[in-house]
C-alpha cells in the first residue's frame, strides 16, 4: 500500500514538473533567469522565511541544519506547486495595448522526501527550481539606419532545478550544523524569431544553455529554550554558500527559412559560469503553551554577485539581498491524550533587490504573504498547507515594465514510519 | 481507512496538477529590452558599384526583323538616323493581256506601332533605290549597324506623313513611274530578268528607306520588314480589270538596319572601327561625369557593374553569415527620358567577367516608373550574384560582374537610350542624390563566439 502511494506520488509529482511553465517573466531574460527564492514549504505563508525555523513535522530546506528537528522513525514527503497569476504594467501598455496584460500559470515546483536517520542525524532530499527562464517578448528590430524595421518575437523557457540531498547533525543539544550537497543541472533555451518580409528573412534563432554542476551550501542552527518552563525558544540560523562553478554548454543555431545557415549553422562554447558568494542569518522567536505556540522569524541574505562581473546590453548582475519576515500561530489537538499540531495560521513579507540591474537600476521585488496549515485530526498522516502571495516585481526606472502576482501556493505533505524496527513512537 | 487516506491525497494532488488554464502573456517592449547581440539582419546601402559603358563597333543587325526610319538628335548619343535596307524579289511570271496597261508602282510600309520621340511632327518618308546588289562583306555572313550601301541620286518616291503611332495606317509611297513601267514590260516579255532572281537583284538591288538628308524630324518610327511593291496595271476592256503583281521582300538575310550616329562627348571618346572588341569606359573616367550609357542598336551594348567591394563587408563585419537578399536599383537620369523617349520596358542582367562578354542571365530588372518624379528606378535581385562573389576570392581580380541591357525581346527591335549614374553621380536637374546607383543588402549576421 505504501508503495503504492510512493509510486503514484511520484507519478504525479513528475507528469506536474514538466508541465509547460506559462507565465511569462519578462525580466527572466537576463543571466539564468529568475532565481527562485520561494521556499514552497511551510514557510511560503512567512515569506518564505526559515533560516532558522526548525520544524518536527515539515521539511524545512532553507536551512540544511533544520533536519535534525524531524521526529525520529518518521519519513516525510511534501510536494508543493504554485499558481502564478501576473498583471503586467507599464509605460508601453498605458500607451499602445491598454493599460495591462495578464498571464496565469501553475506547476508543481517541489517535492521533497526527510527522515531523521538516528537521533543525531536528520537527512532529507528533493528536486525543486533553482531558477526559471520564462519569457515572450514581441517587438521590432531595426534593420538599418534608415528606419526600416522587422517584427521579433524572444520566447524563453527552461530553468535550472535542484535536486538536492541534505544532512544534518546534532552537535550537542543546542547546535546543528547541515549541508546540501545539490545536483544543479537544466537547459535555459532562448528563441528568437526575426521575420522581415522586405529581406526575405525569416530566421529562428536557437540558443540552448545547458548547465550542471554538484553544488554545496552549509547551514547552522542555534536553538535554545528559555524562561518560566521554557515556554520561549530562540532560534538563530545561518547559511552560507561558497562559490562555485556551473559548467554551461552554450550552442546558437540559426535557421533562416527553416535552412540551416550555410557558414555557421552551429555555435558551440563551453564557458563556466560561476555562482556567487551567499550567506544568509535569520532569528526565530517562539512562545510555546501546551495547545499554542507563536512564533516571529526573521530572515536576510545576501549574494554577492557585483564581484563576478557579469552584464550584458543594458544589463549587470549585482549582489542580491534578501528581507523576510513572519509570524506564526500554530494550534494543537489532543489525539490520544498526545498534543499534536491541528492548524496554524501565518503572515509574512519580504523585500529583495534581485540580482538583475537594468538599466542601472536594481530590479526589485517585494511582497506580503498569508497561509493556512491544516493537519486533519482523521487524517493525521496528511497535511495541507496553502499560502497566498501578493507582491510586485520592477525597478524604478521611468515607464519601466512593473509585473504585480499573486501567487498560490500548495503544500501537501504526509508521513508514514520509518525503520521502527517494531517501536511504534506514535 | 488506509484507501480513503490514499484516494483523499491522491485527489489533492490531481487537483493540483490539473489547474492547468494557463495564459501566457505576450509581452511587448521597447528597443531596450532585449539584447539584439545573437542574432540580426542587417540592411546597409554603402556597397560601391563600379559602373562602365561597353561598346562594341558594330552590332550585326540583319536577319532580325528589325526596321526603323526617321531621326532625332539626341542630347546624350548626338545624332540618330536609322534605315533600312531591303532586298526584293520578283513575282511569278504572269501571263500580260496585250492590252495592259501599267498604272502604277507602290510601296507598302506596315508600321508596327513602336515609335521614340515627337509623335505630333509629321516625318519624311524617302524609298531610294540601292546603286549595286547587296553583297556581305568577305568572311562576313550579316550586316551590321554600321555597315551603308550607296543608292541612286535620285529617290524613287517620297511621302510627308503624319502617323498615328497608336493606330497606324499603312504608308504608301508611289515610286517612281519609269521604274514602273521597265518592270512590266520585262514581265510583258517574259525576260529572264524577272524569271531568274540573280539577274533581277543585278537589275534591281533593292531599296533603302529613310528620312532624307534634311533635319532630322525629331522621331524614329519601327515598321514591318514585310514591306512590298507592287505593280498596279489594267487592261482597257468592259470590266476594266485592276490587277497588281507584287515585288516582295524575300531574304530576311539581306534586311538589315543601318544606324547613323555622330556622338557627343564624351560618347566619342570610344573609338570606331574595332570589331569584336569590347571596349569599356569606366564612370570615373574624364568627361563622363560618373555616368553610364545603354543603347545597343549605337553600339552601347550595356552598362557593367562590378561590386570589387563585396569582400569587403567580411572585413567590416565578421558576423555575416548570408546575404539574404540584395538589390541593385539603378535610376535612369533625368531628364534621359519621358513620355516621348520612353525607357527601354524592361532590362536584364547578364553575368560577365573580365573579357565583359554577356554570360548567363542573372536577373530581370523590374521597372517602376515615376514620370516627374524620382523614384523611376529598375530593381535586379543580385541576391545570388552577391552571394556567389562574397564566397569567391577570384571575384575582383577577373572583374566578375553583371551587364545591364535591354530584355532580349527589346535589344534590336527599339531605340530607346538608358542614362545611368553611378553612386557618386550628382544630378544638376534636381537633388543631386536622386538619380544615383544604389546597391541594398540585407545579410545576417550572428556571433561568432558565445
Amino acid at each position: 500500500m505504501e508503495l503504492r502511494i510512493y509510486l503514484i506520488l511520484f507519478a504525479l509529482v513528475c507528469s506536474g514538473l514538466v508541465q509547460a511553465q506559462n507565465t511569462s517573466s519578462p525580466y527572466s531574460i537576463y543571466g539564468i533567469g529568475t532565481i527562485e527564492t520561494g521556499a514552497y514549504n511551510r514557510t511560503t505563508g512567512m515569506g518564505s522565511t526559515g533560516l532558522a525555523y526548525r520544524s518536527d513535522n515539515n521539511i524545512i530546506q532553507n536551512n540544511p541544519a533544520s533536519y535534525t528537528a524531524l521526529i525520529q522513525q518518521m519519513f516525510h514527503i511534501e510536494i508543493g506547486g504554485r499558481g502564478d497569476f501576473s498583471n503586467y504594467t507599464g509605460a508601453y501598455f498605458s500607451s499602445t495595448v491598454g493599460s495591462s496584460q495578464v498571464s496565469n500559470d501553475f506547476t508543481v515546483t517541489r517535492v521533497a522526501f526527510a527522515t531523521k536517520v538516528t537521533k543525531w542525524w536528520g537527512a532529507g532530499a528533493g528536486l525543486m527550481p533553482y531558477s526559471k527562464m520564462d519569457y515572450n517578448f514581441s517587438n521590432v528590430q531595426p534593420l538599418g539606419p534608415q528606419g526600416e524595421f522587422a517584427s521579433a518575437t524572444y520566447e524563453g523557457s527552461g530553468g535550472i532545478h535542484k535536486a538536492y540531498w541534505g544532512n544534518a547533525f546534532s552537535l550537542g543539544k543546542h547546535l546543528s550544523v547541515g549541508v546540501n550537497t545539490s545536483f544543479l543541472f537544466g537547459a535555459l533555451q532562448s528563441q528568437q524569431t526575426i521575420i522581415a518580409p522586405t529581406a526575405n528573412a525569416s530566421l529562428l534563432t536557437t540558443r540552448n544553455l545547458y548547465l550542471r554542476n554538484a553544488v554545496f551550501d552549509f547551514g547552522a542552527q542555534y536553538y535554545t529554550h528559555f524562561g518560566a518552563a521554557k515556554q520561549w525558544g530562540l532560534t538563530l540560523g545561518a547559511t552560507y554558500t561558497p562559490i562555485q562553478p556551473l559548467y554551461a554548454e552554450d550552442s546558437l543555431t540559426v535557421l533562416d527559412n527553416n535552412i540551416p545557415l550555410p557558414n555557421s549553422n552551429s555555435l558551440l562554447d563551453r564557458n563556466v559560469f560561476k555562482l556567487p558568494n551567499g550567506y544568509g542569518g535569520g532569528i526565530a522567536l517562539s512562545k510555546e503553551s501546551l495547545m499554542r505556540r507563536f512564533t516571529f522569524l526573521a530572515d536576510f541574505s545576501r549574494q554577492l554577485w557585483t564581484p563576478l562581473g557579469y552584464a550584458g546590453t543594458g544589463y549587470n548582475l549585482s549582489n542580491s539581498d534578501r528581507y523576510s519576515a513572519g509570524i506564526e500561530v500554530s494550534r494543537k489537538r489532543n489525539i490520544f491524550n498526545t498534543p499534536v499540531e491541528h492548524i496554524y495560521y501565518q503572515l509574512g513579507g519580504y523585500y529583495q533587490k534581485t540580482y538583475l540591474t537594468y538599466q542601472g537600476y536594481p530590479v526589485l521585488e517585494w511582497g506580503a504573504s498569508v497561509g493556512i496549515g491544516v493537519n486533519p485530526w482523521r487524517y493525521p498522516q496528511w497535511g495541507y498547507h496553502i499560502a497566498l502571495e501578493g507582491g510586485t516585481t520592477a525597478n524604478y526606472e521611468e515607464g519601466a515594465l512593473k509585473e504585480n502576482f499573486v501567487r498560490l501556493s500548495i503544500t501537501i505533505h504526509y508521513w508514514d514510519r520509518w525503520f521502527t524496527r517494531g517501536r511504534k513512537v506514535l | 481507512m488506509r484507501n480513503g487516506l490514499f484516494w483523499l491525497g491522491a485527489l489533492g494532488i490531481c487537483a493540483v496538477v490539473s489547474l492547468n488554464g494557463c495564459v501566457k502573456a505576450n509581452i511587448v517592449f521597447g528597443q531596450d529590452q532585449v539584447d539584439h547581440g545573437l542574432t540580426n539582419i542587417v540592411k546597409i546601402d554603402t556597397v560601391t558599384p563600379v559602373m562602365s559603358t561597353l561598346f562594341v563597333d558594330s552590332i550585326p543587325t540583319s536577319g532580325r526583323g528589325i526596321a526603323m526610319m526617321g531621326g532625332y538628335d539626341d542630347a546624350y548619343f548626338g545624332s540618330i538616323q536609322p534605315r533600312s535596307y531591303f532586298e526584293l524579289a520578283p513575282p511569278p511570271l504572269t501571263s500580260l493581256d496585250p492590252q495592259a496597261v501599267f498604272d502604277s508602282l507602290v510601296l507598302y510600309i506596315v508600321p508596327n506601332k513602336y515609335y521614340y520621340g515627337d509623335t505630333t511632327q509629321p516625318l519624311d518618308i524617302y524609298a531610294e533605290q540601292i546603286q549595286s546588289q547587296m553583297l556581305f562583306p568577305p568572311s562576313q555572313f550579316q550586316f551590321y549597324n554600321n555597315d551603308s550601301f550607296a543608292v541612286r541620286p535620285t529617290p524613287l518616291g517620297h511621302i510627308r506623313h503624319l502617323i498615328d503611332p497608336h493606330n497606324p495606317d499603312t504608308v504608301y509611297i508611289h515610286l517612281d513611274s519609269t521604274l514602273g513601267q521597265t518592270l512590266f514590260g520585262l514581265m510583258r516579255a517574259a525576260s529572264q530578268t524577272i524569271t531568274d532572281p540573280s539577274q533581277f537583284l543585278s537589275f534591281f538591288p533593292g531599296i533603302r528607306i529613310s528620312s532624307g538628308y534634311g533635319p532630322n524630324p525629331q522621331i524614329v518610327y519601327g515598321y514591318k520588314d514585310s514591306i512590298q511593291v507592287k505593280l498596279w496595271y489594267h487592261t482597257p476592256d468592259l470590266l476594266r480589270s485592276i490587277n497588281a503583281m507584287t515585288f516582295k521582300f524575300a531574304d530576311p538575310s539581306y534586311q538589315f538596319m543601318e544606324v547613323r550616329n555622330k556622338p557627343l562627348p564624351p560618347l566619342d571618346q570610344f573609338r570606331r572601327g574595332f570589331n569584336s572588341v569590347v571596349e569599356q569606359i569606366y564612370s570615373t573616367a574624364p568627361g563622363f561625369d560618373h555616368q553610364a550609357f545603354v543603347n545597343p542598336l549605337l553600339g552601347y551594348v550595356g552598362t557593367k557593374v562590378e561590386f570589387p567591394s563585396i569582400r569587403d563587408l567580411y572585413l567590416q563585419d565578421t558576423t555575416l553569415r548570408i546575404i539574404t537578399k540584395a538589390q541593385l536599383i539603378v535610376r535612369p537620369q533625368v531628364p534621359s527620358f519621358s513620355t516621348q523617349f520612353q525607357l527601354p520596358p524592361s532590362l536584364i542582367m547578364d553575368a560577365t567577367d573580365l573579357n565583359n562578354q554577356p554570360g548567363p542571365q542573372v536577373s530581370t530588372g523590374v521597372l517602376s516608373l515615376d514620370y516627374g518624379g524620382s523614384d523611376t528606378q529598375y530593381t535586379f535581385d543580385i541576391t545570388a550574384l552577391l552571394q556567389s562573389e562574397l564566397n569567391d576570392p577570384s571575384a575582383v581580380i577577373n572583374k566578375k560582374g553583371v551587364i545591364i541591357l535591354p530584355s532580349q525581346a527589346n535589344y534590336f527591335s527599339q531605340i530607346n537610350r538608358l542614362v545611368l549614374g553611378d553612386r557618386f553621380f550628382q544630378s544638376p536637374y534636381t537633388s543631386p542624390n536622386y538619380f544615383q546607383t544604389q546597391v541594398v543588402i540585407y545579410y545576417v549576421s550572428t556571433k561568432n563566439t558565445l
